[in-house]
């Protein structure tokens, strides 16, 4: 359980935050981190929310996660406003900073690996109900009444007796000298009436606001690379001076493998990147051929591997004489590409560094910058802004973009704002691994699952991470997971780990392992359907005894999709996928129109525990299918003797609109915490999808991307 | 040089090949036009060059002597916000927002063309316009709820 501390009269550090007459809470997040604290005096602390009510009633939470896209200011301001008793017009919520805002889960300030709802959602509410009792205490005294006589009201403290109101903001000053009271959590009470739209959404839309690529200073001078033609080449002779002779090109600089051409504005920076010629230097130039991975996993599923999960008892091998479904994934290595191009702002100063970045994983960055400074972390500020997508791409192990950016700046000394082009993320690496998956189910003599075998081939992507130490003896969790969550009724399963450690560098990607998890298991268990001759639906439901939430989840899906009844030339099929706490059921139906396959709508459920805020469920979870099925249809990166193919939006066709189905979300009522939604509704459309296409088409995809075309 | 921007004779302090975009951006501090690729791929730079949807990545600044350029500052004219704007914001349009200002602009040319659009009719006009979140359902409603809100005024 973690502590609520009072931090009025502490000297604040945490978003530069002066708050005089201000009542200001934090989250204690065990366990504190080592080090030296940025609060002065107090001992090591780390701080997952920190909550200040000002003197005008205005209420500001600053948090440790990035807003990207998924809603977590809206949904945290929503906890904050109910368990306050505030009006939402009246709350804030911010990404704060600080070397000791940590989120308990991954151990540093992140938004990644989890769903930052869930992390902070039930904190965010202790914050706010351990504030509103401050508050009524402060009330009582003034008063001299007993605390249990007063009540709240939107933001006012109401009396007994004629004339007892206050405002929040009046009892403030007088509420920061209360102990922080733990106080019993009431259930939620999720808004009533229509529901709140976004936070950000008017500054979305009229253009104001503020992504990292946006931040301006006076001085501020862009930067743009020239990378090196493959992975490990170096710069060998470079002629610059034609770059530097162009007016508005200040500097012509090595950073890294890279050259980075520094000027006045990003169009100077591109003519100076244009004009310059490097002779590479390849002999430690790496070779990635993605033809050639392909043929590596096939011979590394053929050895035994790391075993990575048993359930039961289950033989090395398949036996022989078993009856067996077989199934063969390969998935193409994907690439991020957020709308928001990577860019970081450094300013390197005599006092430290000031970064300015949509970034995903401040709390290394930070790190990472003050490595490159040689200077305490606590000189190293970091001004987190609104970030265009993020995708797991902002959140990196070496800090690419935002290292890059401190090492520019701190060799110029002069502020700089570094934009890595799109080609530059498509040719950096770092994207989802390429993974192949063998997959054997055995069927006992009532066609039921009784064992089966996983064999999973991939990069592993945490090693060189902060959550390095996660890896366990060589296996990747993060490759693996989902299926210790496998729904049915299953004796036996054995997954192994085939780690490729010959790969081009590899990141997490939304979804992370779930995707290969679901897109296995929703195609065997479909197989194993057809084998049987049963329905999609009754096939999973018999499996599923132990778990009535499931089968009500199929339930209300079969309905809500109008499961059997496709309509003329429409093909349905669906999936089922459990994990981290929640599950998810899709119906995907699909027309195949001149040699082309088309989804024509998507039904889908979702048991996500407590929703914070309907509306932003429902929009992350379309998101999230939307992703999956523009993964699942076009996109693939592909190296050629070291060379991404794919270097803009034309060559990796991400979804447009003409291809993007109606999706039709409906939510399962719970009262249990919340859960993370794109790790269910990512990787549940790949499968839901193959199925459908497969009954269509009489062949079924084991390969993704399936292309666009049919046959 | 000159250049007419949101209806404001403005002028630009850039040199003339620079882009429409980056002039916008780096010259004026005018970010709500975004940047997404440099070759007018997905749609994010979208602007509207005497009422026509441009991409500002693909046009300098030399070719628009004399003529008027709209941005997403200056979308909503006189008026708080544009119709659009606000059935993005009602309909839920709007997730990482980063595209906003491209989809904004291409969907307000759309319905000076075409008052009442049909789906098919949208999908087409937004076919360039790249939205990483998936909102495309939840545009496509947005536009159609514009078109009705527009009607209605109009009446």
């Amino acid at each position: 359980m973690s502590a609520l501390v009072n931090l009025s009269r502490r000297r604040l550090l945490i978003a530069g935050a002066a708050l005089g007459g201000s009542l200001c809470l934090g989250v204690l997040a065990p366990p504190a981190r080592a080090g030296k604290s940025a609060l002065g005096d107090s001992a090591p602390v780390a701080l997952h929310a920190w909550l200040a009510i000002d003197a005008q009633g205005v209420a500001r939470l600053l948090v440790p996660h990035t807003e990207t896209g998924q809603g977590i200011h809206t949904a945290l301001a929503l906890a904050l406003a109910e368990s306050l008793d505030l009006p939402l017009a009246a709350c804030r919520c911010e990404t704060g900073f600080g070397p000791e805002f940590v989120v308990p889960e991954l151990g540093l300030q992140g938004t990644l690996l989890g769903s930052s709802v869930a992390q902070s959602f039930e904190r965010v509410r202790r914050l706010a109900a351990s504030a509103r009792q401050m508050l009524l205490q402060a009330a009582a005294a003034r008063w001299g009444v007993a605390p249990e006589t007063l009540r709240t009201e939107q933001g006012r403290v109401i009396g007994a007796a004629s004339g007892q109101l206050l405002n929040y903001g009046a009892l403030a000053a007088d509420a920061a000298r209360q102990t922080p009271p733990d106080v019993a959590l009431s259930p939620y009470r999720a808004p009533t009436g229509s529901d709140p739209v976004r936070l950000d959404a008017r500054s979305k839309v009229d253009g104001s606001a503020v992504y990292g690529i946006d931040v301006k200073l006076p001085g501020l001078l862009t930067a743009l690379l020239l990378r090196p033609p493959r992975l490990g080449a170096k710069p060998g002779k470079a002629a610059v001076a034609s770059a530097k002779s162009i007016l508005g090109v200040r500097h012509v600089t090595e950073i890294d493998d890279c050259i980075a051409v520094v000027a006045d504005q990003y169009w100077t920076a591109k003519q100076g990147l244009d004009a310059l010629t490097v002779e590479w230097e390849q002999s430690a130039a790496q070779r990635h051929d993605s033809a050639k991975q392909a043929d590596a996993h096939q011979r590394l599923l053929k050895e035994p591997g790391l075993l990575a999960l048993a359930r039961g008892e289950p033989a090395a091998q398949p036996p022989a004489e078993a009856t067996l479904i077989e199934f063969e994934a390969e998935m193409a290595e994907l690439a991020h590409t957020c709308m928001e191009p990577l860019s970081a702002t450094a300013q390197v100063h005599a006092d430290g560094v000031d970064i300015w970045v949509s970034t995903e994983l401040p709390g290394h960055d930070a790190a990472v910058a003050a490595e490159v400074c040689e200077i305490p972390l606590d000189k190293v500020r970091i001004h987190p802004l609104l970030a265009g997508g993020g995708m797991g791409r902002r959140a990196h192990p070496q800090a690419d973009f935002v290292r890059a950016a401190v090492m520019l700046s701190k060799k110029i000394q002069q502020p700089v704002k570094l934009i890595w082009r799109r080609q530059d993320e498509f040719a950096a690496g770092w994207h989802r691994p390429r993974t192949s998956v063998r997959a054997s189910l055995a069927l006992d003599a009532r066609q039921r699952p009784q064992a089966a075998w996983l064999r999973i081939a991939s990069a592993p992507v945490l090693p060189g991470t902060p959550f390095a130490a996660r890896m366990r003896e060589g296996v990747d969790p993060t490759q693996v997971e989902g299926l210790v969550d496998w729904p049915y009724a299953l004796p036996q399963l054995r997954v192994s780990y085939h780690p490729d450690l010959e790969a081009a560098p590899a990141l997490w990607w939304p979804g992370g392992g779930h995707l290969h998890a679901a897109f296995v298991q929703e195609s065997l268990i479909e197989l194993a359907a057809e084998r049987a001759g049963r329905d999609s639906f009754r096939y999973r439901s018999d499996l599923l005894d132990a778990a009535p939430r499931l089968q009500a989840l199929l339930q209300r899906l079969r309905r809500h999709a109008r499961w059997g009844r496709p309509g003329r030339g429409r093909h349905q099929g669906m999936a089922l996928y459990q994990a981290a706490g929640g599950a998810i059921a899709a119906v995907v139906r699909v027309r195949i129109d001149a040699g082309h396959w088309r989804v024509e709508d998507i039904h889908a459920v979702i048991d996500c525990g407590q929703v914070v805020h309907r509306e932003g469920v429902v929009a992350q979870v379309t998101s999230g299918l939307l992703l999956g099925l523009s993964a699942a249809r076009g996109e693939a990166v592909q190296w050629i003797d070291g060379e991404v193919q794919q270097r803009d939006y034309d060559a990796y066709p991400i979804l447009r609109m003409p291809d993007a189905p109606a999706v039709y979300v409906e939510l399962l009522d719970s009262t249990a915490p919340p859960t993370g939604i794109r790790e269910l509704a990512v990787p549940v459309l790949a499968p839901a999808l193959a199925n459908a296409l497969s009954r269509a088409t009489g062949q079924r995809p084991q390969r993704l991307p399936i292309g666009a075309s049919v046959g | 040089m000159q250049l007419k921007i949101n209806g404001t004779e403005t002028e630009v302090p850039v040199a003339e090949d620079t882009p429409l975009l980056w002039a916008l951006r780096d010259g004026l501090g005018l970010t709500g036009t975004k940047y997404g690729c440099d070759s007018g791929t997905c749609g994010a730079c979208a602007v509207h060059v005497d009422g026509v949807l441009t991409r500002a990545c693909q046009i300098s600044l030399g070719e628009l002597r004399r003529r008027g350029v709209t941005t997403i500052e200056g979308l909503a004219g006189a008026e708080a916000l544009h119709p659009l704007q606000q059935a993005f914001i009602e309909l839920g349009a709007v997730h990482c927002g980063y595209c906003q200002s491209g989809q904004l602009m291409a969907a307000a040319a759309l319905l000076a063309q075409t008052p009442k659009p049909s789906d098919a009719e949208i999908d087409a006009a937004m076919a360039a316009q790249l939205c990483r979140c998936g909102m495309y359902p939840r545009i496509r409603a947005a536009i159609h709820r514009a078109a009705a809100l527009m009607a209605e005024s109009a009446r």
